[in-house]
């Protein structure tokens, strides 16, 4: 079931990372939605879910590029593991914790992504590092989390007061 | 959704992140053809329902707005072919006097973008058209409005492109009045292109613009980049800091063109 749900979860967050992500750009940067769904598959499925996941979605993101085809889904699982292992260690139901997760994982991705990537140019590609991905890890981290635990609210006040 | 997880990684999770890692890392490390060809057949066969998700995008351009603009564009394109005509006759004629090399035909070749990489630290754009399009590594990509990136991965059906908008791509720029070369990169966070290495002394105005080079031989010279939006000089006083903006929004790109040197 876990994994029926985050399958429809994909494709929810893909469509919206697509359509929805590219207006959401600020400072041209734009929310990692994929990122974040791999980190919330390991907080509630454990290392085990978050690496299926995290592998499932490095496939997939990975094939718009094949010149690093593999790595995605290499650091994703990473992720995933990372989020699961750390799930019983700490309060996973508190965006405050969730936000601070999803943006600390983000920067570990991108680092180890900038390390594999610019190894021939490593200066450069920290400071790329520096410029992007504080910023893409604190938005990515607000935005999820904030709308992890707002939609339902406003969803289900909706619906509770349209029922009475 | 929510899962008993286990109370630290057990052994199941180790095995499952170990089998991740190996297959990952046997992608990683394969050959550059072995990488495409893995990418396209998961795109056509396990993951095409994902990737019918991520092919689409919204076009934010209004049709019959988009063909209005398109057909303004064609016939100023017209005209100012017919103007050219005439001297590219005469300039043929007195190449041909001076014994200069004969300046290779080229064509534009129309390509589907059928993806987008969604890395913040590179745009890399996937298009219709492989190698049984005699597509080949390095040639230039093209908008309507000037340059897209080059081809860097063939398939037999599909190719990448790496883009302006991608960190790795350095073009070689040349200011077009200012006669000038320095190196384009791309600075996402303002969404522009950084002319580097251009002297303080430049006579550099805002609103011109940047063409390439042809230094280093990646993409003919004269291809049109963008405009120069900012000017400052840098706190040392050495070089000019100067931002460009590129002609190609490569965010509604829908269509790109591949330059085929060369006889139609």
């Amino acid at each position: 079931m876990f994994y029926l749900q985050y399958l429809v979860l994909i494709f929810i967050t893909l469509l919206l990372e697509s359509t929805v992500g590219v207006r959401l750009t600020l400072f041209g940067i734009r929310p990692d939605f994929s990122l974040a769904l791999v980190v919330f598959a390991g907080l509630s499925g454990g290392g085990r879910g978050g690496v299926i996941i995290g592998f499932v979605v490095g496939l997939v993101r990975g094939c718009a590029d094949p010149a690093w085809f593999g790595l995605d889904a290499l650091l994703l699982s990473l992720v995933g593991f990372a989020a699961g292992s750390t799930s019983p260690m700490v309060n996973r139901e508190h965006p405050f914790v969730q936000a601070g997760l999803i943006a600390l994982l983000l920067l570990g991705h991108d680092l180890l992504r900038i390390l594999i990537t610019h190894a021939d140019a490593l200066l450069t590609g920290l400071l790329l590092w520096l410029k992007i991905s504080p910023l893409a890890a604190l938005y990515t981290g607000v935005l999820v989390s904030a709308a992890v635990a707002i939609l339902p609210r406003i969803i289900m006040g909706r619906s509770h007061r349209a029922v009475s | 959704m929510a899962r008993k997880a286990a109370a630290y990684p057990g052994i199941g999770d180790w095995v499952a992140l170990a089998i991740a890692a190996a297959v990952a890392l046997f992608f990683l490390f394969s050959g550059t053809d072995v990488r495409a060809r893995s990418a396209r057949a998961l795109k056509g066969s396990a993951l095409k329902p994902f990737h019918l998700v991520l092919s689409y995008a919204a076009t934010p351009l209004d049709s019959e707005e988009e063909i209005i603009r398109l057909r303004k564009e064609l016939a100023g394109c017209r005209l100012e072919e017919a103007l050219h005509a005439d001297a590219m006759t005469e300039n043929d004629r007195l190449r041909g006097l001076l014994d200069f090399e004969a300046r290779a035909e080229r064509t534009l070749l129309p390509l589907q973008v059928v993806g987008r990489a969604m890395d913040r630290f590179g745009e890399v754009l996937t298009v219709s058209g492989g190698r049984r399009d005699s597509l080949q590594v390095g040639q230039t990509v093209l908008g309507t409005a000037g340059l897209v990136g080059v081809v860097t991965e063939i398939d037999e059906r599909e190719s990448w492109v790496k883009t302006l908008r991608h960190g790795a791509l350095p073009v070689s720029g040349r200011l077009e009045q200012a006669r000038y070369v320095g190196m384009l990169r791309w600075v996402p966070d303002r969404r522009l292109l950084h002319l580097e290495g251009i002297p303080i002394q430049c006579d550099v105005t805002l609103g011109e613009r940047v063409v390439t080079s042809g230094h280093g031989r990646i993409f003919p010279k004269g291809i049109p980049i963008g405009t120069v939006t900012a000017i400052a000089d840098d706190p040392v006083g050495l070089v000019k800091e100067i931002m460009v903006a590129p002609y190609v929004n490569l965010d509604v790109a829908e269509e790109v063109f591949l330059l085929v040197e060369g006889k139609e």
